[in-house]
């Protein structure tokens, strides 16, 4: 094999490591080493864990040699969005409230991982608690697009995006609120996935907005996306809302040979999916993708989600809401930023330490979102807001799921624009939302949903989204992979000088 | 003395569950014994991440505690945060239940001595959440700390409706609910060690003498009220001064919403100076980390395979028709600090010798208590022996300690007995000498029994037992004694 190893999916890396082409210590190393080079000037992770990730890969090699492998992932290099908790790195949710936290206990995302022996490169950066479109909120500052450095790379898993764009892991563990990882995953021209609510365990993922959290994977292409999903997902009795449907082996997923792998397959495509707002460039792109997924031999299909546009404003309702409640238990007294530790001698009060401590360690799109979901929680505004909300919840939900009993999938633009430029929409937080607008149905309805590269609109990747019915990643994943056999624009990757 | 308003009281009962673990988490549920913050994890410490997932022991719990108070299980509850900031809480938020709670409605009557229903308490509801930590002030200064081993522990809260019509009538629920859930084996529901807690809301209605109108004044909710004494005492003082106020035309004659005010133990009076106007706002939302619980689809769940012990009113209306006094069956029942000992022992013993009269082992049980120390066979021996009047019940129960440890199991019952000099001798020539005395020297007492006065017969028996000085058995006696006087 002569590729450079940066630029191996995981069933290449898989493979090499099986044929002794390469040791795990040197795949790691190549990394490192790129990280070294490129973060600085992409601030794409946040911490790297060199010492563990070096360890990890000599024990994933020494395991090896003793011909006792854990399987595809073993030795294998990754990284986590900065959400997870681990006892042997920091996990700070780009926070300055959790700088340097150490969790004492770790996600089950990460015991999976780790049990596989895939190795740990570090954490890689996101919007404040995953709150943005953008990184721009991030208290470590904002990720650059590795296709273009004064453009965003998307949120809020810009990090584990721009990380599998910029060749600094083999893939990437990111998270999905209304949209965080497929998002970035279409600004960053990468593979980014998000399970049906409940197929992966949030244990130890510092949550956002508790009932649309999904734990996702970032990689280089469709194939590798289901062999993470198929590691991570199933029950975790530490997670009460986990499914105990059946996980779908990826091995039923691979399409037939021959050039109509996906005869026989219905397509369905909605026009609430290209209203106003998606870029013409966009909109030709994904018109494009949809005509080559016909060629390929599914029949496409109109179909009405009448429901999908409401489906924002409930986010922003459900969602802050969450997030004013998960907020609350950082409040300066047993872990996290306190200005009472940190101006020891200075006596404050209760109220203070609450106040002051919240004020300093969390930042002001935060505060925002603390602010709507403290106000729609209020005596009052529960059943204008937060009761509405949830009748829209229970629409979008029941529509996907006639529009499912009729198609496999429907195609769609994951995002109506390309990559903005940094500090662009900063001074603008509602057209920040508005970012998320096609790709929170899928969260706010529960299904799964993918991002695939489908073409570069002025020079800018641009992702098409699949989505699937409830507990359907089969059918997702098929036709991601059908759809990437005959394309090549995942295989793309841009010169970062 | 009657008041010249009337008392309307609902309680709010919060009850520790016993379960071996917490309510969200699988650490021990033992605050009490413990160094602090020793049973603690992610879960109840509420780290980042942290999620919590629900002790079917603990829902088992509410939902028999709701079959015996004759309330409705949802078929499907739900749980709700609710918000609020202190330090000993751990989230930011508890884990409660708002609208849809395991359990809703129900009952629980209040007896009357004769065994008649005194009063029917009903119920709004009875929900599960979690207990906050535990402040600790003055071991650090200028800080209070934080004890977390209570954060978690399973908390079931039972809402009545204002049924109550007094301080005394509330008391006797509070103890009756206490009486309850340890019956059930649910609850130690120790109140001094906070183990059960009680909210009182109250309120007065009267005709105002200034309109002529009735009138009813709004609602004081006092916090904290954590005994029983405590609540007779608070609605006692809160009802009368409501109306005071009232007919001093002070605030509360305008006021239209309820105040929470704590109870101050130590002044015994509710502390209205510090009183709350209108109720917080806990911006309750569905808990998203939990799914609604369908206890009907759950086999561990399932209220239809929950079997009930015998409930304290079912062991009253038991023993009152088998003879036994309202009063001994109270005692019975609350004896031990509520917790049934010697109902079970009861029970116990009547399986392994029915013959004999339940009236007669509740005589022991209750008013010779150190019987408990003396193993079933063994006891039963010993009453039998009473019943015969081979050992007199009076003579022996102040030798109950002694008694007892030498009636090992295998040991010879009238040895042991005899060994302390409690075997009652009976010399039938003794008595018949005893009686002739007796008939003689008290020759008007005997021609009054024979006249009639039919209650002089115990004082000729009694006159008999002193001359025979302990060597005759008292139904020996009688039996003679009356062959004489006939």
């Amino acid at each position: 094999m002569s590729a450079p190893l940066i630029t191996l999916t995981i069933e290449e890396v898989a493979a090499g490591l099986k044929a002794g082409e390469f040791t795990s210590v040197e795949i790691t190393q190549a990394y490192l080493n790129r990280i070294a080079e490129l973060n600085p000037k992409l601030n794409v992770y946040v911490n790297v864990s060199t010492e563990l990730a070096l360890a990890q890969a000599k024990a994933s090699d020494e395991r090896r040699a003793a011909g006792k492998s854990l399987g595809v992932f073993d030795g294998v290099p990754y990284n986590l969005k900065d959400v997870y908790a681990t006892t042997d790195s920091p996990t700070t949710a780009s926070s300055r409230m959790l700088d340097g936290w150490v969790a004492p206990y770790n996600a089950t995302v990460y015991h999976k991982l780790k049990s596989a022996g895939a190795v740990l490169l570090g954490k890689t950066n996101t919007d404040e608690f995953t709150m943005g479109v953008s990184t721009e909120t991030s208290w470590q500052g904002v990720t650059r697009n590795p296709w273009d450095l004064e453009r965003v790379s998307g949120g809020s898993s810009g990090g584990p995006a721009a990380s599998i764009a910029a060749q600094l892991a083999t893939f990437s563990i990111g998270t999905d609120t209304g949209g965080s990882v497929r998002q970035p995953s279409s600004f960053c021209g990468v593979t980014g996935m998000k399970p049906t609510y409940g197929r992966v365990s949030r244990w130890g993922e510092l949550p956002m907005a508790s009932s649309l959290d999904q734990t996702g994977p970032v990689t280089r292409t469709a194939k590798d996306a289901a062999l993470v999903f198929e590691l991570l997902a199933g029950r975790d009795e530490l997670d009460a809302t986990t499914l105990d449907d059946k996980v779908p082996s990826v091995d039923g997923m691979i399409p037939p040979a021959g050039d109509k792998p996906l005869a026989g397959m219905k397509v369905g495509v909605a026009e609430e999916y290209f209203g106003d707002g998606v870029q013409p460039g966009v909109e030709k792109l994904i018109r494009e993708a949809i005509a080559q997924v016909e060629r390929l031999g599914a029949t496409v299909t109109k179909v009405s989600l009448p429901a999908v546009p409401h489906a924002l404003a409930a986010y922003y309702i459900i969602a802050p809401a969450e997030v004013s409640s998960n907020m609350a238990r950082y409040d300066g007294i047993r872990f996290g930023h306190s200005v009472e530790r940190e101006n020891s001698g200075e006596k404050a009060s209760l109220y203070d330490i609450y106040a002051k401590s919240r004020a300093e360690g969390i930042g002001t799109e935060v505060q925002r979102r603390i602010m709507l979901g403290t106000h729609v929680l209020s005596a009052g505004h529960y059943d204008a807001y937060y009761r509405k909300a949830e009748e829209v919840r229970q629409v979008v939900a029941t529509q996907f799921a006639e529009a499912f009993s009729e198609v496999d999938v429907l195609l769609a633009p994951v995002s109506p624009n390309t990559a903005f430029k940094i500090g662009e929409q900063v001074n603008d937080p509602v057209a920040m939302y508005k970012e998320d607008v096609l790709a929170v149905p899928a969260n706010i309805g529960g299904i799964p949903g993918i991002s695939v590269p489908c073409g570069f609109s002025n020079g800018l990747p641009v992702g098409l989204q699949i989505l699937a019915g409830r507990l359907n990643e089969a059918a997702l994943f098929k036709t991601a992979i059908a759809y990437q056999a005959a394309t090549d624009f995942h295989k793309q990757y841009p010169e970062v000088a | 003395m009657s008041a010249p308003f009337r008392i309307i009281v609902g309680l709010e009962v919060h009850v520790e569950l016993n379960t071996a673990t917490k309510m969200f988490c699988r650490c021990i549920n033992d605050p009490f014994n413990s160094e602090p913050n020793t049973h603690v994890c992610p879960v109840c410490l509420g780290l980042p991440g942290a999620l919590p997932t629900p002790n079917a022991a603990a829902i088992r719990s509410i939902l028999l505690l709701g079959k015996a108070l004759g309330s409705t299980p949802n078929p499907l509850s739900r749980w709700d945060r609710k918000h609020y900031f202190y330090p000993d809480l751990p989230k930011g938020y508890q884990i409660s239940q708002l609208d849809l709670p395991f359990c809703v409605g129900g009952s629980i009557d209040l007896l009357a001595d004769d065994g008649s229903v005194e009063k029917t308490v009903t119920f709004e509801r009875a929900h599960l959440e979690e207990d906050a930590g535990k402040l600790m002030h003055g071991s650090k200064q200028g800080y209070s700390q934080v004890d977390l081993n209570r954060a978690g522990v399973p908390l079931v809260e039972m809402v009545s409706n204002p049924d109550l019509e007094n301080a005394a009538q509330a008391r006797k629920f509070l103890q009756e609910l206490q009486l309850l859930v340890r019956t059930l084996g649910i609850s130690d529901a120790d109140m001094e060690k906070g183990q059960m807690r009680c909210d009182v809301n109250i309120n007065v209605a009267f005709t105002d003498p200034a309109t002529g109108k009735e009138v009813r004044t709004p609602i004081t909710e006092v916090k904290n009220v954590n005994s029983s004494r405590a609540v007779e005492r608070s609605i006692a003082t809160e009802s009368q001064r409501q109306y005071d106020e009232w007919i001093a035309g002070g605030p509360i004659t305008t006021r239209t919403s309820k105040i929470t005010a704590g109870w101050d133990e130590d002044k015994e009076k509710v502390n209205v100076q510090r009183a709350k106007e209108g109720s917080a706002d806990y911006r309750y939302m569905p808990e998203p980390d939990l799914p609604p619980v369908e206890v009907f689809k759950s086999d561990a769940l399932n209220p239809d395979s929950l079997v009930l012990p015998k409930l304290p009113n079912q062991w009253r209306a038991e023993l009152v028709a088998a003879g036994v006094g309202m009063q001994d069956v109270n005692t019975l029942l609350t004896i031990d600090n509520m917790r049934l000992i010697r109902l079970k022992r009861l029970e116990q013993l009547l399986l392994k010798n029915p013959s004999v009269p339940t009236k007669t082992i509740v005589n022991w049980l209750v008013n010779a208590g150190e019987c408990m120390r003396i193993e079933d066979t063994e006891l039963l021996g010993l009453i039998a022996l009473a019943e015969v009047g081979e050992v007199s019940f009076s003579a022996v129960r102040p030798k109950l300690a002694e008694l007892a440890p030498l009636l090992t199991p295998g040991a010879n019952l009238k040895d042991a007995v005899k060994s302390l000099g409690l075997l009652q001798e009976h010399d039938p020539a003794v008595v018949e000498s005893a009686i002739e005395a007796v008939l003689i020297e008290q020759a008007q007492a005997v021609a009054d029994y024979k006249a009639g006065n039919e209650r002089l017969f115990g004082f000729l028996v009694g006159q008999v037992m002193k001359r025979c000085q302990g060597k005759a058995q008292p139904a020996l006696i009688n039996e003679a004694l009356k062959r004489a006087l006939s």
